[in-house]
């Protein structure tokens, strides 16, 4: 019995003193992640460009996003809009996914979604493959003062046949990859 | 003429030879009852001769006698708690004597759930029945499991109310590795090459290791012995709802040693609920298993096994959101999105591949009667691979590629201290290295780590005939090293290190008031180590659209548990009643909390949820009756489980609802066996509406019917079998199913099986 023991204690002593360490892990390169989003609207007669800008570096990290944007609207004026999103986690080495978006433009839609109380028209300025909208260019009206908040949201593998429209994705489906929502307003 | 005349006489003769030795009853058939490895006396089990109705019982050593006997068929049940019953048929013509091997789990009685489905079937013959079924719903078929799933893609145990973490699995008497990722991962078993599946707890769980907060899932092959006789069984199932096929072939032979071979191949295409097909919910599954025993002399044995699990299994693909608002949409609809007008059998993202080896070595030596030291090897090796749709053509890129190797190495010891006493100690080591491997372009949900594991326990029982009880002690020391990588930017590898020390006893007794009543009571203190996914998950759970957080501060988990159990068994055997209640009180209970806040990220805001240690306390109960009336054979069982978080008094999330299962079993003429069942669960009404994003759904009633016939067919057995499940069509989704958002569970399937056993 006791040599039993005493035979088992070996292993056991072992294991003790081998609180082992292990390699470290490689840092993955993420490069599906998308962390910032920028609006830039032109003012079709000239004028004072407007830049939207979601940043979010950390991911789904604690750290939270900045959201920026550079001033109001000016009403009743037509705005030239483009969108960029980009990979920028890796300071070294960013990335521009609108590319990888526009080189699979069949299966992606950007919407455009005013609050109810923004009197803002959108309409998308270009086409995928099969002639559905993409998003990627649109075109911004503004009506009369007002103010609310403008969500881009980017839809992978969305129906393209549905009912969905610029300003209302309901009926799309797929699955979301950006969702961000800005402040605006739009005065004289 | 004459010849035909004599041919009368001679049968004349024979008729009142039997007369005769009819009327003089006097033969005696003997023997003894003893476990399947011959080890151990069966003491105080039941015989009980069903042409006359009359019973006698073993004594201390396993030995009955039944004198007076009439020469004839005699057909006579053997039973023992804890073990399977057994019914011998025999033609009685003179003084008989013969040993009787039950299955018996090992030196164990107490505290054993046998598994209760369609009475009148043997117990191996019954799990090889379902063997096209996944593992999970054959475990439910135990009285208090239910099964955890993620659609039709993953299913895990649940019992009285643990699961996970908290439940562990252990096949063929090894820790099952790979289940400490999260609950949308099945063991990955064969219930082919299961024989015997089991749930222990209290004393009889402690000599087990393994993340568990008391209970543990036994699941092993039938057993190779010296009495091992060459034989094979080769089987064929259709389902028709997702077309799987199922072949499977099992060879026992002795050739230098006894070895058994299983194997199974799976293929299945997309399943239907009732008014859709659930698009990209195929399987494929390939496993292989050598089992191998050599007897060397009296004192030494050695066993071997390995088993190869491999499947590729497509998850429902209108399951995968992006975010809240996905989420939500995707509830309202009366159809899941990406629905396919058509069948198919092929699969894409989301999915899982999966392959897991296990290589198990056994030395058992037996210097004395009751006095036997063992030493255990089991490895794994757990490979897996989960696909999303991504961007970029990426699909066939997995979004998660984990690779585990575990090794535990276990000392035993067994010794019996006169007739009724035994004493079992042992100490294992248990070593799991956890890796993902690189190129997935993802930061991992659970980091790298190592887990070295030391423990021990010891047990002592006495068994004599009316008042027993057991009690024992275990204690492990369990350290982690989990290099995990930053969140914020930038990113870089943090090293952590844990060391915690856990301890476990219980002590049960049981009372056997006569041979009808019994009851039994138990007491079970046991602590759980936080495991790696409560430590450091951390990032976004897509399957339930929130981001998950570790806490590397957990304390270990405090259970104390009291279970009371009354059994009933008539004298004849046809009724058994058996009905139980518990209570667990858990202190720092790990439990997935969400925060106040919702987190920003550019898929826009996301609720967050961390592992929290609060005061919780479950309890519940569950009856269970076996009947037999005539030619019709009746199981039916009942559960209820309450769980509560004492701090806030809100329910415990994952509960399993009440549910009623019972099972029917006629049979008719020309070896026909007509089986019925009923599954009735209840709507989960504890939750408060902003625990879920949904509330629970209704309770559901599920029927099944079934037809089996046993031919022979030169000389061996011959089954076919004809079953519906879901008779009704019935569209339902269950509340334990993470995929109730979305879908509607599998509607009714018509399943055909025929085998073939030689």
């Amino acid at each position: 019995m006791n040599r039993i023991f005493s035979f088992l204690a070996l292993p056991l002593l072992l294991l003790w003193s081998a609180c082992t360490t292990k390699a470290d892990p490689i840092i993955e390169n993420e490069e599906e992640v998308i962390t910032d989003v920028i609006y830039q609207l032109q003012p079709v007669g000239g004028g004072e460009e407007i830049t939207m800008t979601f940043s979010d570096p950390d991911g789904d990290g604690a750290e939270p996003a900045q959201i920026n944007v550079t001033g109001p609207l000016a009403a009743n004026t037509l705005y030239d809009g483009t969108l960029v999103v980009s990979n920028l986690s890796d300071s070294s080495n960013p990335e521009d996914i609108t590319a990888e978006v526009v080189a699979e433009a069949e299966d992606h839609q950007f919407f455009y979604v005013p609050s109810t109380s923004l009197e803002v028209d959108l309409t998308y300025q270009d086409s995928d493959g099969d002639g559905k909208p993409l998003g990627v260019l649109t075109q911004l009206a503004t009506g009369g003062l007002s103010s609310g908040t403008l969500t881009i949201i980017l839809r992978h593998l969305p129906n393209k046949s549905s009912q969905a429209t610029i300003s209302d994705p309901a009926g799309a489906g797929g699955e979301t990859d950006v969702e961000v929502t800005f402040p605006v307003s739009i005065e004289d | 003429m004459v010849s035909r005349k004599s041919w009368l006489v001679g049968l004349l003769l024979l008729a009142l030879g039997t007369c005769v030795r009819a009327q003089r009853c006097d033969l005696r058939v003997s023997g003894t009852m003893l476990d399947e490895h011959g080890r151990e006396e069966l003491a105080f089990a039941s015989v009980y001769a069903v042409e006359t109705g009359e019973g006698v019982q073993a004594d201390a050593d396993g030995n009955f006698v039944l004198p007076g006997r009439c020469p004839g068929p005699l057909t006579l049940r053997f039973s023992h708690i804890g073990c399977d019953p057994k019914v011998i048929t025999l033609n009685l013509q003179r003084d008989t004597s013969f040993a009787v091997y039950l299955h018996h789990h090992d030196n164990y009685t107490e505290t054993v759930t046998v598994s209760a489905t369609g009475a009148g079937v043997d117990y191996e013959e019954r799990l090889d029945r379902q063997a096209d079924r996944q593992l999970g719903l054959v475990l439910e078929r135990i009285t208090g499991v239910s099964s955890l799933r993620t659609g039709t893609a993953a299913n895990k145990p649940v019992f009285e109310g643990l699961y996970g973490n908290r439940l562990s699995i252990q096949n063929n008497g090894v820790p099952q590795a790979g289940q400490q990722w999260g609950n949308d991962h099945a063991p990955e078993i064969d219930p082919w090459v299961a024989a015997y599946v089991r749930v222990v707890e209290g004393v009889d769980a402690l000599r087990y290791g393994g993340s568990t907060l008391g209970p543990t899932v036994l699941i092993e092959p039938a057993p190779l012995t010296e009495r091992t006789t060459p034989g094979g069984k080769v089987a064929y199932g259709l389902r028709s709802n997702g077309w799987g096929h199922t072949l499977n072939a099992r060879l026992t032979d002795t050739a230098y040693v006894a070895y058994r071979i299983s194997a199974s191949a799976k293929a299945s295409g997309d399943r239907r609920a009732p008014d859709y097909y659930l698009t990209n919910t195929g399987q494929r599954e390939g496993n292989v298993a050598v089992q191998a025993a050599k007897f060397l002399n009296p004192r030494w044995t050695a066993r071997a096994y390995y088993s190869l699990f491999n499947a590729s299994i497509g998850v429902l693909r209108g399951s995968h959101v992006g975010n809240l608002s996905d989420l939500e949409e995707a509830i309202g609809r009366p159809r899941p999105f990406y629905t396919d007008p058509g069948f198919s059998y092929d699969f894409g993202s989301p999915r899982q591949r999966v392959s897991h080896h296990l290589l198990k070595g056994e030395l058992t030596f037996t210097p004395s009667p009751g006095n036997t030291y063992s030493l255990l090897y089991g490895g794994q090796l757990d490979d897996r691979q989960e696909f999303d749709v991504r961007r970029g053509g990426d699909d066939d890129r997995a979004a998660l590629k984990l690779r585990q190797y575990s090794h535990l190495l276990e000392g035993q010891h067994q010794r019996k201290l006169g007739d009724q006493r035994s004493l079992e100690a042992g100490v294992q080591l248990e070593n799991v290295d956890n890796t993902n491997q690189p190129g997935t372009g993802i930061l991992p949900l659970i980091p790298d780590y190592l887990a070295n594991r030391v423990g021990g326990y010891v047990t002592y029982h006495y068994k004599p005939e009316v008042f027993r009880y057991h009690f024992g002690a275990r204690f492990d020391h369990q350290y982690y090293e989990a290099l995990t990588i930053s969140r914020d930017l930038p990113r870089r590898v943090i090293r952590y290190r844990h060391h915690y020390n856990t301890v476990g006893a219980s002590a049960g007794a049981s009372l056997r008031v006569n041979r009808r009543l019994g009851g039994e009571t138990e007491l079970t203190y046991r602590q759980r180590a936080p495991q790696i996914n409560e430590l450091y998950s951390q990032g976004l759970h897509q399957g339930v659209s929130g981001i998950e957080e570790g806490d590397s501060s957990l304390l270990p988990e405090r259970s104390l548990k009291a279970s009371l159990e009354l059994n009933y068994g008539s004298r004849d055997g046809t009724l058994s009643l058996s009905g139980g209640v518990f209570y667990q009180r858990v202190a720092n209970f790990i439990n997935l909390e969400p925060e106040q806040e919702f987190r920003l990220t550019v898929r826009g805001a996301f609720p967050v949820f961390t592992y929290r240690g609060v005061d919780a306390e479950l309890y519940g109960g569950q009856l269970t009756a076996l009947a037999q009336l005539g030619d019709l054979d009746i199981e039916s069982g009942v559960a209820v489980v309450r769980g509560y978080n004492r701090e806030d008094d809100l329910p415990l999330v994952y509960m399993p609802p009440t549910n009623w299962r019972t099972a029917l079993a006629y049979a008719l003429p020309a070896d026909l066996l007509l089986t019925a069942s009923a599954l009735v669960v209840a709507r989960q009404s504890r939750l408060e509406a902003e625990q879920d994003i949904l509330p629970p759904p209704p309770g559901y009633a599920l029927f099944g019917l079934g037809l089996a016939r046993t031919l022979s067919l030169g000389g061996n057995d011959l089954n076919l079998e004809l079953e519906v499940d879901n008779l009704l069509d019935q569209a339902y989704r269950d509340y334990l199913d993470r995929q109730r958002y979305f879908a509607d569970a599998p509607g009714r399937s018509i399943n055909f099986r025929l085998s073939y056993s030689w």
